[in-house]
C-alpha cells in the first residue's frame, strides 16, 4: 500500500526532474540566433539657407541682411590703427616757478611779538605759450599736479598758501595750505585732479598767488630764507573748451582682409554686380574735419596684381566731416560710400583681380576753416572704420567649394547593405554638382558616392527681371545610393569624407542672380540598412 | 506631485522585465481539475460551499498548497528546430506566428502560507481561515512589436501601416487573510458558503491607457508616433530597497483591499448535484510608494524625421551612435511624465464557475465544469469534464479533459492519499504538458501537505428526508 501511495510522486518528480534537466541540455545546444532586421531610417532634415552655409563653413563671419532679404557680406577694419585722441591735438608742458623770501629784522621784531602774514605774490602762467595757435577757455584736469619743493633755515609753525585764483574744485576756490616750516628741504605734491581752470576772461592765463604767513615764535630771524621752487604739471585734460588750432594726421596704410568664399573664390569666379567700398569717420572730439582719400587699392597676393583706384575717384576723395554738438551724446558719424555709381564703375576694376585685401590711407585735417569751438573729453576720438561689402548679387562661375570630414566606418560587418536615399529640394538660383568621395588617410580615393558620375542639382527656375528664383519653384533632385556588403566593407580604410561643390548660376554662370536669406536647400537623406547581429546566446 | 523629470529607468527596468519574461514563463491557472477533486480541503478556496469531508485540517504552512504552472504562447518544437549536428536553430518566424495568435497571457498563481478549517456546530457549519500569497498577471504583447522587433520597421505587417505596439501589464502580488463561513440549508440539499477576504498590496502595475501607434513613411522613412500611455505601479519604482523596509511594513505595506468570494451547490437527488461560485470581486487600493507614468501630450502625434546636417556631420566617425541619438530623440519626443505619490485603485480578476455532478454511487462522480476569468476587458472561458473515483476515504483519484487557452489537448489528473494524519494531493490540468513539453505550450502542478482530522463524520451532510408526521430532533447521521 504504501508503495502505492508514493509512486505517482515520485513518478512527478522524476518527471520534473526530466523536464528541467532536458531543457538545460537542449539550451546548451541552441545556436546563437541571427538577427537580421531591416530598418528604414530618417537620417537628415534640414533646411541649409545660403547664409547658414556660410557660416557654418566659417567661409564669411559678417553679413548684412536688408529688409528685402538680400544679403551682404561685410568686411571690416576697425581696430585702433587710426585713432586721434586728445593727446595728439594738445599736450602741455610743466611750468616751474619760485618763490624766494629772506627775513628782515623789522619782520623779526614783529614776529616776536604776534603772528605776521607776509604781503602776498601772484604768478601768472601762460598754458599755450608753447601751443601757438591754440586757446584754452575752459580746462578740467585729469590727471595734474603741483610740487612745491622748499628750503627753508628755521623752524616756525607758520605755513604758506597757495590760491589758485581763476580754479574751482567741486566748485569751491582751490587753494593749499602746506605744512609748518621746517628748517632743511622737503617737499610737498597738491593734487589738482578735478581742478577746474576757468579762462574765459584771459584765455590760457592762470594765476596762482603766494602769501607766507608766521607764527609768533623767536624765529626766523633776520636772514633766515624761505626758498620754494613750484612746478604745476596737467598730465591728462580731462575735458577741454578754446581752440586747437590746425592739425594734418596722416597715418599709415591699413587694409581689410577679403575672404571671399575661401578657396572657392580663387577656383571659381564670381561677378558682383554692386560691390560697395566705404569709409566712415567716427567723430566725438568737438572739431572739424576735413578727410583725403590719399590710396584706395586692392591686392591679390596669390596672382600679385594690384589695382589703385586712388585718382579715379575725383572729388569723392574728399569729404568733410562736422564737428559734433557740444551737448551730443553720441559722435557724429560720415561715410562716404564709393560705388560703381558713383565711381564710373570703377569698383567692378577693384574686384575683378580678386582682391584678398583693400588698402587705405586717409588724411586728416582739424579744423581746415580756421574757426570755430573746439571741445572734447577725454574719451573723445576720431576714427576711421573701412567697410567692404559684398552684395550677394551677380553671376557665380565655377565657384567651387570643399571641404573634408573625418570618417570611421566602424562595425560595418553588422551591415548587410544600405540603401542611401537623398531628396534634395533647391531653392537657390545656383545649381550644384556635388561628389562625395571616400578616401583613405593618404587621401587616395576608395570610393565615391555617385560613382563616376556626380550629382547634380538644378537650381530653382530664375525671374530674368528680378534675379530671383520665381515664387513656388524649386529645383529638385532625388537619388539612391546602394552600398552592398562588399562596397561597405571596402569603406573600412576609409578615415576621411571630402565633399565638392561646383557652384553655378545658370547658363553656365552668365546670368545675373540675387541670393536672398530666405532661400535654402531642404535636405532630406533617409537610408534602409539590413544589419546582421549575432546575438550570442546559448551555444555559438 | 507631478515630476516632469527623467524616467525612473529601474522602474521601467523591472516592468519591462515583467513583460519580457512573461512569454517565457506564462503562469495560467483555470484549477479546472482540483475545482472537483473531493477529499482535498484546499477545494474551498475554489467555491465556499465546498465544505470539506473531514471533520477539521490543518494546512503544513507554506506547503499546503503549492502552485506551479508553465505555458507559453507557443510550444518547444514550435520556435526550435533540430539541424543536422543535433544544434538547435531558433524559428522566429513561428515563433511570431503563435505569439501573433495569443497575444494574451495570464497568470494566476501563489501559495499557501496557513490554512485551517473545521466544522462546527456539530457539522452544521463550517469555518476556514487562511493566508495565501498571491499573484495575478495579466499581459498583452501585440505581435506587431515583436514584428518591428525582429524584422525592423520594414516588416511587411507594419510597413507603411499605423500600428499599435505598446504592451500592457496588470500584475498584483498581495497577501490574502480570508475568513469562509459556510453552513447547509434546505433541509441538507443547499450548502452555501462566502468567503470576506483583507487583501494586503505588496506590488501592482496597473496599465489604464496603452497605446503607442508606430507608422513609418514608405517615402521618406519619417517615423510618426502618438502615445496615450497611463501606467499606475505601487512597489516597483525601488524594488532594489523593497526589503529595507521595516518588518510591519513589509507584512502590511499600507495597500489595504477588500474582495468576497460567494458559492453554493444543490444537491438536486441523490445522483445529480449543480453548483457555482465567484471569486475575488475586490480591489485594493495602492497608497504606497506609487509611481505612474503617463503621457505628458496624450493622443499628440509627433515625427522624428532626422537630425540636422551638421549633427549628421558628427556622425561620420562613429556611426554607431547614430541608434543612442536616434532613441534620445524619440525620448526627448515621446516624454513620459513620473507622477510619485498618486493613490489609485485596482480591481482583482474576478472568476466564476458553474458546474455540475452526476453520481451513480458514492464512489464514482462525473463532473461537468464551465470556468472563466473576467479581467482587464477580457473574459477567459475554460471548460472541463472530469471523472472522479472516491476510491476509499483516503484516496482519491481523478482525471479531467480541460479545454483552456484555445488548447483541446490538455488532459488533467490528480491524486490525493492520507495516510494516518497527514494527506497529499498533487494535481495538474494537462499531464502530457508535464511528459511530452515540446509538444505542448502549458502545464500546471499543484500540490500540498494537510494535516487531517478525519473524525467520524467523513463525508459531508446527506440531505435530510422529507419531512413526514413530525420532525426529527435528532442529529441526522452520516453515513
Amino acid at each position: 500500500m504504501r508503495i502505492r501511495v508514493f509512486s505517482p510522486v515520485s513518478i512527478i518528480f522524476i518527471v520534473l526532474i526530466l523536464v528541467l534537466t532536458g531543457c538545460k541540455k537542449d539550451f546548451d545546444k541552441i545556436k546563437a540566433p541571427a538577427w537580421k532586421p531591416d530598418l528604414a531610417i530618417p537620417l537628415v532634415i534640414d533646411n541649409i539657407t545660403f547664409e547658414q552655409a556660410l557660416i557654418e563653413t566659417g567661409t564669411v563671419k559678417n553679413f548684412y541682411i536688408d529688409d528685402a532679404g538680400d544679403i551682404s557680406m561685410l568686411y571690416y577694419f576697425n581696430d585702433n590703427a587710426f585713432r586721434i585722441v586728445p593727446s595728439d591735438l594738445i599736450t602741455l608742458p610743466s611750468f616751474p616757478f619760485t618763490f624766494d623770501h629772506i627775513v628782515t629784522a623789522a619782520e623779526q621784531q614783529q614776529v616776536s611779538i604776534q603772528d605776521l602774514n607776509l604781503t602776498p605774490v601772484i604768478y601768472t602762467i601762460n598754458l599755450t605759450e608753447s601751443l601757438p595757435g591754440t586757446r584754452i577757455d575752459k580746462l578740467l584736469v585729469k590727471e595734474g599736479s603741483m610740487v612745491v619743493s622748499m628750503d627753508n633755515t628755521f623752524n616756525n609753525g607758520g605755513h604758506l598758501v597757495l590760491s589758485f585764483l581763476n580754479a574751482t574744485k567741486n566748485g569751491v576756490p582751490f587753494s593749499y595750505t602746506t605744512g609748518p616750516f621746517a628748517s632743511g628741504s622737503y617737499a610737498e605734491t597738491i593734487d589738482l585732479s578735478n581742478v577746474l581752470f576757468d579762462l574765459t576772461a584771459t584765455p590760457g592765463l592762470t594765476q596762482v598767488q603766494v602769501q607766507v604767513m608766521l607764527k609768533q615764535s623767536s624765529r626766523p630771524v633776520a636772514n633766515d630764507r624761505i626758498q620754494t621752487g613750484l612746478n604745476l604739471s596737467i598730465g591728462e585734460i580731462g575735458r577741454f573748451a578754446g581752440y586747437l588750432g590746425q592739425h594734418t594726421f596722416t597715418p599709415d596704410e591699413s587694409f581689410v582682409k577679403l575672404t571671399v568664399f575661401n578657396n572657392a573664390y580663387v577656383l571659381g569666379d564670381i561677378h558682383f554686380e554692386d560691390p560697395q567700398v566705404s569709409i566712415t569717420m567716427v567723430n566725438s572730439i568737438g572739431i572739424p574735419l576735413r578727410v583725403t582719400i590719399t590710396d584706395l587699392k586692392a591686392t591679390n597676393s596669390s596672382s600679385v596684381v594690384g589695382m589703385d583706384i586712388t585718382s579715379y575717384l575725383g572729388s569723392n576723395a574728399v569729404f568733410s566731416v562736422p564737428s559734433p554738438d557740444i551737448n551730443a551724446t553720441v559722435p557724429a558719424t560720415t561715410t562716404m560710400n564709393y560705388t560703381n555709381e558713383n565711381t564710373g564703375n570703377i569698383m567692378d576694376l577693384l574686384f575683378n583681380i580678386k582682391p584678398d585685401r583693400i588698402h587705405y590711407t586717409v588724411k586728416t585735417e582739424v579744423n581746415p576753416s580756421k574757426a570755430g569751438i573746439n571741445f572734447f573729453s577725454d574719451t573723445s576720438s576720431v576714427y576711421a572704420n573701412l567697410m567692404v561689402k559684398l552684395p550677394l548679387y551677380g553671376h557665380f562661375d565655377h565657384l567651387t567649394a570643399q571641404d573634408t570630414f573625418a570618417f570611421s566606418l566602424n562595425k560595418n560587418k553588422e551591415i548587410e547593405s544600405v540603401n542611401f536615399k537623398t531628396f534634395i529640394t533647391n531653392g537657390l538660383p545656383l545649381q550644384a554638382r556635388m561628389q562625395v568621395y571616400f578616401v583613405d588617410k593618404l587621401y587616395r580615393v576608395i570610393d565615391s558616392l555617385a560613382g563616376y558620375n556626380t550629382i547634380f542639382i538644378k537650381e530653382a527656375p530664375v525671374d530674368p527681371v528680378t534675379h530671383l528664383p520665381k515664387p513656388g519653384m524649386f529645383g529638385e533632385k532625388d537619388t539612391s545610393f546602394f552600398f552592398d556588403r562588399v562596397r561597405m566593407e571596402s569603406l573600412s580604410n576609409a578615415e576621411h569624407i571630402l565633399v565638392k561643390a561646383v557652384l553655378n548660376s545658370f547658363d553656365e554662370g552668365a546670368t545675373n542672380v540675387k541670393i536672398r536669406s530666405t532661400q535654402a536647400l531642404k535636405l532630406n537623406f533617409a537610408a534602409e540598412v539590413k544589419l546582421v547581429k549575432n546575438l550570442g546566446a546559448g551555444k555559438k | 506631485m507631478r515630476s516632469k523629470t527623467k524616467i525612473q529607468i529601474r522602474t521601467f527596468f523591472v516592468v519591462a522585465l515583467l513583460m519580457i519574461m512573461s512569454p517565457v514563463l506564462l503562469f495560467s491557472q483555470h484549477d479546472l481539475t482540483l475545482y472537483n477533486m473531493g477529499q482535498v480541503p484546499q477545494r474551498i478556496y475554489l467555491n465556499p460551499a465546498f465544505i470539506p469531508e473531514q471533520q477539521a485540517y490543518v494546512g503544513l504552512p507554506f506547503l499546503s498548497g503549492v502552485h506551479g504552472s508553465v505555458a507559453y504562447p507557443f510550444t518547444y518544437n514550435n520556435v526550435l528546430t533540430r539541424g543536422v549536428d543535433d544544434s538547435l536553430n531558433f524559428e522566429a518566424q513561428n515563433f511570431l506566428d503563435k505569439v501573433s495568435k495569443s497575444s494574451h497571457v495570464l497568470l494566476l498563481t501563489g501559495f499557501d502560507i496557513l490554512s485551517v478549517g473545521a466544522k462546527i456546530a456539530k457539522g452544521r457549519f463550517y469555518i476556514n481561515f487562511g493566508i495565501r500569497e498571491r499573484i495575478n498577471e495579466n499581459l498583452y504583447l501585440p505581435e506587431n512589436l515583436f514584428y518591428l522587433l525582429w524584422y525592423g520597421n520594414t516588416a511587411p505587417q507594419i510597413w507603411g501601416q499605423q500600428v499599435n505596439i505598446a504592451p500592457s501589464v496588470n500584475a498584483t502580488v498581495y497577501d490574502e487573510w480570508s475568513f469562509t463561513f459556510a453552513g447547509h440549508a434546505v433541509k441538507n440539499k443547499l450548502t452555501y458558503g462566502a468567503t470576506v477576504k483583507y487583501l494586503s498590496g505588496r506590488m501592482n502595475v496597473t496599465t489604464k491607457k496603452s497605446e503607442f501607434d508606430f507608422y513609418t513613411n514608405p517615402n521618406t522613412y519619417d517615423l510618426q508616433m502618438k502615445s496615450d500611455m497611463d501606467v499606475q505601479t505601487s512597489g516597483v519604482n525601488d524594488i532594489s530597497t523593497y526589503t529595507d523596509q521595516g518588518t510591519s511594513s513589509l507584512i502590511f505595506p499600507a495597500n489595504s483591499g477588500f474582495a468576497v468570494d460567494f458559492g453554493v451547490n444543490y444537491q438536486i437527488n441523490d445522483h445529480f448535484s449543480v453548483n457555482a461560485s465567484v471569486l475575488d470581486l475586490g480591489f485594493i487600493n495602492w497608497h504606497s510608494r506609487t509611481l505612474e507614468f503617463v503621457s505628458h501630450e496624450p493622443g499628440k502625434e509627433f515625427t522624428y524625421n532626422g537630425m540636422s546636417l551638421h549633427d549628421f556631420a558628427g556622425l561620420f566617425t562613429d556611426f554607431s551612435k547614430y541608434g543612442t541619438k536616434l532613441l534620445d530623440s524619440l525620448k526627448h519626443l515621446v516624454h513620459i511624465d513620473s507622477v510619485y505619490g498618486k493613490s489609485y485603485r485596482s480591481t482583482l480578476p474576478a472568476q466564476f464557475n458553474i458546474g455540475g455532478t452526476y453520481s451513480p454511487n458514492d464512489k464514482n462522480h462525473i463532473n461537468l465544469l464551465l470556468n472563466g476569468i473576467s479581467w482587464d476587458h477580457h473574459f477567459y472561458p475554460a471548460l472541463s469534464v472530469s471523472y472522479f473515483y472516491n476510491w476509499t476515504r483516503h484516496v482519491g483519484l481523478t482525471v479531467s479533459y480541460n479545454i483552456f487557452n484555445r488548447q483541446f489537448t490538455n488532459v488533467g489528473a490528480g491524486i490525493s492519499v492520507a495516510t494516518g494524519p497527514l494527506q497529499f494531493y498533487v494535481v495538474s490540468d494537462n499531464i502530457p504538458g508535464l511528459i511530452a513539453y515540446r509538444t505542448s505550450n502549458n502545464t500546471s502542478v499543484q500540490f500540498g501537505i494537510n494535516i487531517l482530522v478525519q473524525g467520524k463524520q467523513a463525508k459531508a451532510l446527506p440531505a435530510e428526508p422529507e419531512p413526514t408526521v413530525q420532525p426529527s430532533t435528532e442529529e441526522p447521521k452520516t453515513q
